[in-house]
C-alpha cells in the first residue's frame, strides 16, 4: 500500500512537471515520437512484406509459357508429362483470357489500357503447384528438363526473387532498426537533457527535499515517471501517426501497385504495445540518466 | 545525544572551520551555539547533520558514528533530526502542506494521517489555518514557523537550527525562540546556531562559544 502511494505520488509529481514545463516536453514528445515513428513504419512495411511473402509462398508455382500456335494435343500431352512427376501437387492450364483477368485483378490500371476484342497479346500457360515441402536441387532439374520441350517458350519460376525479396525484407526491417537506433540514442540524449535542464531549474527543490532525508529513488521517481509518461505518449502519438499514414495509403494512393501491397495491414496489436514499451523505456532511461548522481544535489553544489 | 571528538574541518581555502573541537551536547538540552560570522557554527550543524565530513576526528549523533553511515543510509538518518535553515528553504512551488507533508508522503502516510498530523503541528507553530497557502503568500516570520514545522512533523529527537532567526525582527525572533523551548519541553533536543546575544540572555539554556573555529566555551 506505501509502496503504491509512492507511485502515486511520483506520477502526480512526473505529470505536474510536464504541465509545468510543457514546451521543453512538447519538444521531448516530438523527438521521441519521430523515433518511434521510423521504428513503427519499418515494421508496418517488413510486417506487410512478409505477409505477402507467406502468401506467395503458400502458392507457390512454376508457369510454363507455351509457345504461340501449339496445338491442343501437345498442350495436353505437356499436362500429361507433369502430372507424373511425384513432387507436382497439382496443374493448370491458364487460357489468355484467364490471364488477362488475372492481371487485371492484380493491377485494376491495366483496364485502362485499350486492347481491341480478339487481340489478348498474353499466351497460354500452365500453372505448376509444387508439393511442401520444395527441393530447390529438384526443381532446378525439373526446369531444365522442361525448358528442352519445344513446345514450351519460357519457364517462370519465383522462387529466386522470392529469396530475394525476403532479403529485401531483411534488410529494411534491419535497416529501420539500425534508424531507429540512431534516432533513439538522440532521442535518449534529448529527453536526458531536457530532462536535466529541468532539474537544474528545480535544483533548490532537488537540495532541500536531500538535505531533509528524500532518497535519491525519491528525487529520481518524479522525473523518472514524467520520462516513462512522456515515452508512452510519445508512443501514442507515434502509433495515430502511423494509423493516419496507413489510412491515407489506403484511401488515397492504393490505386498504386507497390503501395497497395505494403499497405494491407496495420500493426499487430504486439507492436503497437511495443512502440509504447519502447518509447516508456526511452523516457524512463532519459529521467533516470539526467540528474546523475543524485548525492551531488547537495545544498549549495549548483548555487 | 552529539558528541565531537577532535573534529577539525578544512575546507578548500585551507583555513580551519572547525579546530579540534571535542564536545558532547546531551539529550533534552537546550543549546545555543554562537560566536562571531566564521566563527564555525554551521559548520559544526553541517557536520551534525552529515552534509559536511570532517577533515578529521569523529561525530556522533543519536549514536551513529557519521563516517560509518553509508550514502544510502544518510537519507533515513536525516529523517531523524529536525532542520531549520535561516533561509528557510520552503519549496515556492508547494503549499503549506505539501512542504511540511513530503517526507511523510515518502514513508507512505495514508493522507488523512498526514492531514492530522500537519493540522497538529502547524496548530504547534500557529499556522493551523494556512495548510494550503503558499509560501510566497506567507510573512517571512510565517515562513519561519513553515519551516518549524517541516522539522517537526516526523516527530525529531533532535532539532537543529541554523540562524533561524536571522531574517527576522526582533518580536518575531523572541516568538520563533519561544517555539522553540516549547519543544524543548516535550523531550526534543534542540541546537540553536545564533549569533543574537539577544537571544542568548532573554532564553535559558546552554551555550557554547566557537571562535574562529575553535572552543572557547563548551557551556559545561
Amino acid at each position: 500500500m506505501n509502496f503504491i502511494r509512492l507511485l502515486l505520488y511520483f506520477l502526480k509529481e512526473g505529470i505536474s512537471g510536464i504541465l509545468r514545463y510543457k514546451t521543453l516536453h512538447l519538444f521531448a514528445i516530438f523527438i521521441v515520437s519521430l523515433s518511434l515513428f521510423v521504428l513503427g513504419f519499418s515494421r508496418y512495411i517488413t510486417l506487410n512484406i512478409n505477409s505477402i511473402l507467406e502468401l506467395w509462398e503458400e502458392s507457390l508455382e512454376v508457369r510454363l509459357i507455351i509457345k504461340d500456335k501449339t496445338p491442343n494435343t501437345k498442350i495436353e500431352e505437356t499436362l500429361n508429362f507433369l502430372r507424373k512427376q511425384v513432387f507436382i501437387e497439382d496443374t493448370k492450364l491458364i487460357t489468355p483470357k484467364e490471364a488477362m483477368e488475372l492481371l487485371e485483378k492484380i493491377s485494376p490500371s491495366i483496364k485502362s489500357v485499350p486492347f481491341r476484342e480478339n487481340e489478348n497479346p498474353l499466351p497460354y500457360s500452365i500453372s505448376v503447384r509444387l508439393k511442401k515441402p520444395v527441393s530447390q536441387e529438384l526443381i532446378k532439374n525439373f526446369i531444365e528438363e522442361v525448358k528442352k520441350r519445344e513446345e514450351i517458350e519460357e519457364v517462370v519460376f519465383d522462387w529466386q526473387w522470392l529469396e530475394k525479396l525476403k532479403k529485401y525484407s531483411q534488410f529494411l526491417a534491419f535497416l529501420g532498426w539500425l534508424l531507429f537506433i540512431s534516432l533513439g540514442i538522440s532521442s535518449l540524449f534529448t529527453v536526458t537533457a531536457i530532462t536535466r535542464i529541468i532539474a537544474l531549474s528545480r535544483k533548490e527543490e532537488i537540495s532541500i527535499l536531500y538535505s531533509l532525508g528524500a532518497t535519491p529513488f525519491a528525487i529520481r521517481g518524479p522525473f523518472v515517471t514524467g520520462g516513462i509518461a512522456v515515452g508512452c505518449l510519445s508512443g501514442f502519438i507515434s502509433i495515430l501517426v502511423l494509423l493516419f499514414v496507413h489510412i491515407l495509403i489506403r484511401h488515397f494512393v492504393s490505386d498504386l501497385f507497390i503501395l497497395n501491397l505494403i499497405s494491407k495491414e496495420f500493426l499487430l496489436f504486439s507492436d503497437q504495445l511495443m512502440l509504447i514499451f519502447v518509447g516508456a523505456a526511452m523516457g524512463g532511461a532519459g529521467g533516470f540518466l539526467s540528474l546523475g548522481s543524485v548525492h551531488d544535489w547537495k545544498y549549495g553544489h549548483y548555487n | 545525544m552529539i558528541r565531537f571528538y577532535h573534529v577539525s574541518k578544512i575546507y578548500k581555502s585551507k583555513n580551519y572551520a572547525l579546530q579540534d573541537i571535542t564536545l558532547t551536547i546531551h539529550p533534552r538540552e537546550f543549546c545555543f551555539i554562537t560566536g562571531p560570522s566564521g566563527a564555525g557554527k554551521s559548520t559544526f550543524l553541517k557536520l551534525s547533520l552529515g552534509e559536511e565530513t570532517p577533515t578529521s576526528g569523529q561525530v556522533l549523533v543519536t549514536g551513529r558514528n557519521l563516517q560509518t553511515i553509508s550514502h544510502s543510509e544518510f537519507p533515513y538518518f536525516r529523517r531523524k533530526i529536525g532542520t531549520v535553515f535561516q533561509d528557510f528553504r520552503l519549496i515556492p512551488s508547494r503549499t503549506v502542506f505539501e512542504n511540511i507533508t513530503f517526507l511523510l508522503t515518502l514513508q507512505g502516510f495514508a493522507p488523512n494521517e498526514m492531514r492530522k498530523r500537519a493540522f497538529d503541528t502547524l496548530r504547534l507553530v500557529g499556522l493551523q489555518g494556512r495548510m494550503d497557502s503558499f509560501p510566497e503568500e506567507l510573512s517571512g516570520g510565517e515562513q519561519q514557523r513553515v519551516a518549524i514545522a517541516r522539522a517537526l512533523i516526523s516527530r525529531p529527537h533532535l532539532l537543529l537550527a541554523d540562524e533561524p532567526t536571522g531574517n527576522l525582527d526582533p518580536e518575531l525572533a523572541h516568538e520563533i525562540m519561544r517555539i522553540f523551548q516549547e519543544i524543548n519541553a516535550t523531550g526534543t533536543t534542540v541546537v540553536v546556531a545564533t549569533h543574537d546575544k539577544s537571544l542568548i540572555t532573554t532564553f535559558s539554556g546552554r551555550v557554547i562559544v566557537l571562535a574562529k573555529g575553535k572552543l572557547i566555551d563548551s557551556g559545561e
